[in-house]
C-alpha cells in the first residue's frame, strides 16, 4: 500500500527572496525573508505557523548562516523569523523534496497544522563549488600544499573527479552513448528553458535569450556537460507554507492540493553513472503512480528537478511520460514548451531561473496550480491555459520525492 | 608548474593494503571471505551476505568502461595542466557491481575513440610520496 497522501494536505502559500548573484545580503536574511513572504502570502501569521521544516540539516546549536555555508538552519530560523512555539520539525532528509515530503505526512497524520518549509541558496563570494583553482581563474602564484584526502575521498580526489559536473557527467555519456542521443537534442531542453526564463522577471536570465547555436557553442566543462547544461549557482530563498485540506478552503489563496505523493531510495548496486540516475526516478515514479489513478497524460505540466539538463530524460522514462532511452526524442518538437504537450519548468527551471535546489520547481508548480503564475496577473506570459495537474519531481542522486499537485480534490 | 599538486589519498586502517598495493603496482580488491563479492572501496559489512570478515585479493584487473567523462574544467587541484583529462569508471570483469573510479591513461588523439563498454586494464601512476592505480585501454 503506498502512502495514502490524496487530498489530505495542500500548499496555500509560496514566498521568495531577491535572487542574485553574490548579493551583499546574507543567506540567513534572504531566508527570513522568503519564509515572511510565504506566510502573509497564505494570509497567516507567524503565531500560526507550529511546524517547520527544511534542508540541509542544522549546522548545531546556536550556528547561523556562514559565509560559503548554503543553508538556514531550523535553529537559525526559529531565532531569525521569532518563532515561539514549535510542535513538529524535520531536518529534511535528502533535499527539500524529503524536506517537503516529511511535511505533508506529518500534516496529514495531524502532527501539525502549518508547516513553513524553506530553502535558502549562499555562493561564496570566494568562487563556486571547488575547494581548489579553477581553469577560469589565473593560476596562484604560491604553490598550495597538496590536499590530503582519506575514506571515500580518497578514490576520487587524486583522479580530479570531485565536482558536481565530473560526477554527473559519466550517467549523462552513457546514456548518450547507449540510445544515441546528441547534444543537439538536448539543444531543445536548453533552449526551451530559457524561452521560459525570458518570461520570468525572477530568473537570472530573464533578460538574456538563448539560440539553439549558444547552446552549441557553449564551452564543455565535463563532457558531455556543457556550461548551459549546468544549473546556474545563485544566492536567494524560497518557501512553502502547507496545510490540511480543511484548513487550506478558508485562506488567503486558493489551495493546490497533494493528489498523489512518491518517494524513493537507494539500491545499494547502483552506485555510479547512469543506472543511478534512473533508479531515483523510477523509484519515484513506481511510488507516485501507485498512489493515484491519475495517469502521465493526465498532467498539464511537470516540474522535474534540473541540476543538469539530463536530468530531465531520467525523470521523463522514469515517471512514465515515454519509454525508455526515448526522452531525447520526446522533448523535440515544442512539445515541453509552454503551449505544448507537457510544458516542463515553466520558471525556466535551475538552468535558467537558478539553483535552488528544487524549491523553485515546488514554488511554480503551486503558482500554476493557483493561477497566479505569471508576476503581473494577467499577462499571459508563462502562466497555463489549463493547470488542474501539475507533476512535481525534485532530488535526483539516489533519493528524492515527487508528487502531484492538483486545483481539486482526485 | 601547477600551483597546487594533485591530491594525495591518506589510507586507513580499513585500506592500508589498497594502497601499499598500488606502492608495488600491485591490484587489490577487498573481498568477501563468505561470499566473494569485490568491493571497490573498503566495507565492514558486506551488502550481500552481511559477512563482517573480508580479504585483499587480486582481481584480474581487467575491466569495462561503464562510462567515463572528458573533464574540459576543474576545481580539482593540480589538474589544470592536465586539461583535458579523462576521468573513467571501470566495471571489473569480476563483478558487475564493482565500479573503480580512475583516471584512462591515453593519449589525446584517442579521445574521439572513447566509447562506453570498450575493454580496459590496470595501471598504474608513480606520483613521489604515492602510487594511484589507473587504467588504460586494453
Amino acid at each position: 500500500m503506498p502512502f495514502d497522501a490524496k487530498n489530505k494536505v495542500a500548499i496555500v502559500g509560496v514566498g521568495q527572496s531577491a535572487f542574485g548573484r553574490k548579493l551583499d545580503r546574507p543567506t540567513g536574511a534572504l531566508a527570513v525573508d522568503a519564509a515572511l513572504a510565504a506566510i502573509d502570502d497564505a494570509g497567516l501569521t507567524l503565531k500560526d505557523i507550529d511546524g517547520i521544516s527544511t534542508f540541509p540539516e542544522s549546522t548545531g546549536p546556536g550556528v547561523g548562516p556562514q559565509v560559503g555555508l548554503s543553508s538556514a538552519p531550523l535553529n537559525w530560523m526559529v531565532q531569525g523569523l521569532g518563532i515561539e512555539q514549535v510542535d513538529w520539525w524535520a531536518n529534511g532528509g535528502g533535499n527539500i523534496s524529503t524536506a517537503i515530503g516529511y511535511a505533508i505526512q506529518a500534516l496529514a497524520t495531524h502532527s501539525c497544522n502549518y508547516v513553513l518549509v524553506w530553502r535558502a541558496m549562499y555562493q561564496p563570494r570566494s568562487g563556486a563549488f571547488g575547494s581548489g583553482t579553477s581553469s577560469q581563474k589565473p593560476a596562484d602564484s604560491a604553490p598550495k600544499p597538496a590536499p590530503r584526502v582519506s575514506g571515500a575521498g580518497a578514490y576520487v580526489a587524486p583522479y580530479g573527479g570531485g565536482d558536481g559536473p565530473t560526477f554527473f557527467a559519466p550517467s549523462y555519456m552513457r546514456y548518450m552513448k547507449k540510445y544515441g542521443a546528441k547534444r543537439e537534442h538536448m539543444a531543445a531542453y536548453a533552449v526551451t528553458m530559457r524561452a521560459n526564463a525570458n518570461k520570468n522577471p525572477k530568473a537570472m536570465f530573464y533578460d538574456k535569450p538563448m539560440t539553439f547555436d549558444d547552446y552549441m557553442n557553449a564551452r564543455m566543462i565535463s563532457d558531455p556537460l556543457c556550461l548551459f547544461d549546468c544549473d546556474m549557482p545563485i544566492d536567494g530563498a524560497g518557501a512553502l507554507i502547507l496545510t490540511r485540506a480543511e484548513l487550506a478552503k478558508d485562506l488567503k489563496q486558493k489551495p493546490a492540493y497533494v493528489t498523489a505523493f512518491g518517494s524513493g531510495g537507494w539500491d545499494w548496486r547502483v552506485r555510479p553513472p547512469e543506472e543511478y540516475m534512473h533508479a531515483t526516478a523510477d523509484n519515484v515514479g513506481r511510488t507516485l503512480w501507485a498512489s493515484t489513478d491519475m495517469k502521465p497524460t493526465d498532467m498539464d505540466a511537470a516540474m522535474f528537478y534540473d541540476g543538469f539538463s539530463p536530468d530531465i530524460y531520467w525523470w521523463l522514462e522514469g515517471l512514465n511520460f515515454c519509454e525508455r532511452g526515448t526522452a531525447y526524442e520526446w522533448i523535440q518538437d515544442g512539445r515541453i514548451a509552454i503551449g505544448g504537450e507537457l510544458p516542463i519548468n515553466t520558471f525556466g527551471g535551475q538552468v535558467s531561473e537558478g539553483r535552488l535546489h528544487g524549491m523553485g520547481h515546488w514554488v511554480e508548480a503551486t503558482r500554476q496550480i493557483q493561477g497566479r503564475a505569471d508576476d503581473k496577473p494577467g499577462d499571459g506570459a508563462r502562466q497555463l491555459a489549463k493547470a488542474e495537474n501539475i507533476l512535481v519531481a525534485t532530488g535526483m542522486t539516489g533519493h528524492g520525492c515527487g508528487a502531484i499537485l492538483s486545483s481539486d480534490f482526485r | 608548474m601547477t600551483a597546487t599538486a594533485k591530491a594525495i589519498p591518506v589510507p586507513t586502517e580499513l585500506d592500508r593494503p589498497y594502497w601499499e598495493g598500488a606502492s608495488k603496482h600491485q591490484f587489490v580488491l577487498q573481498r568477501c571471505v563468505q561470499c566473494g563479492l569485490f568491493s571497490s572501496q573498503p566495507r565492514i559489512i558486506c551488502p550481500k551476505c552481511h559477512g563482517s570478515e573480508f580479504e585483499w585479493a587480486k582481481p584480474s584487473g581487467r575491466g569495462v568502461i561503464h562510462s567515463y567523462t572528458i573533464v574540459n574544467q576543474t576545481t580539482s587541484p593540480g589538474f589544470n595542466d592536465e586539461l583535458p583529462y579523462v576521468v573513467v569508471h571501470v566495471q571489473i570483469e569480476e563483478e558487475p557491481t564493482c565500479y573503480v573510479t580512475a583516471n584512462l591513461l591515453v593519449e589525446r588523439s584517442e579521445y574521439d575513440k572513447l566509447d562506453i563498454d570498450l575493454p580496459v586494464i590496470v595501471d598504474f601512476e608513480d606520483r613521489g610520496e604515492v602510487t594511484v592505480p589507473q587504467f588504460r585501454l586494453a
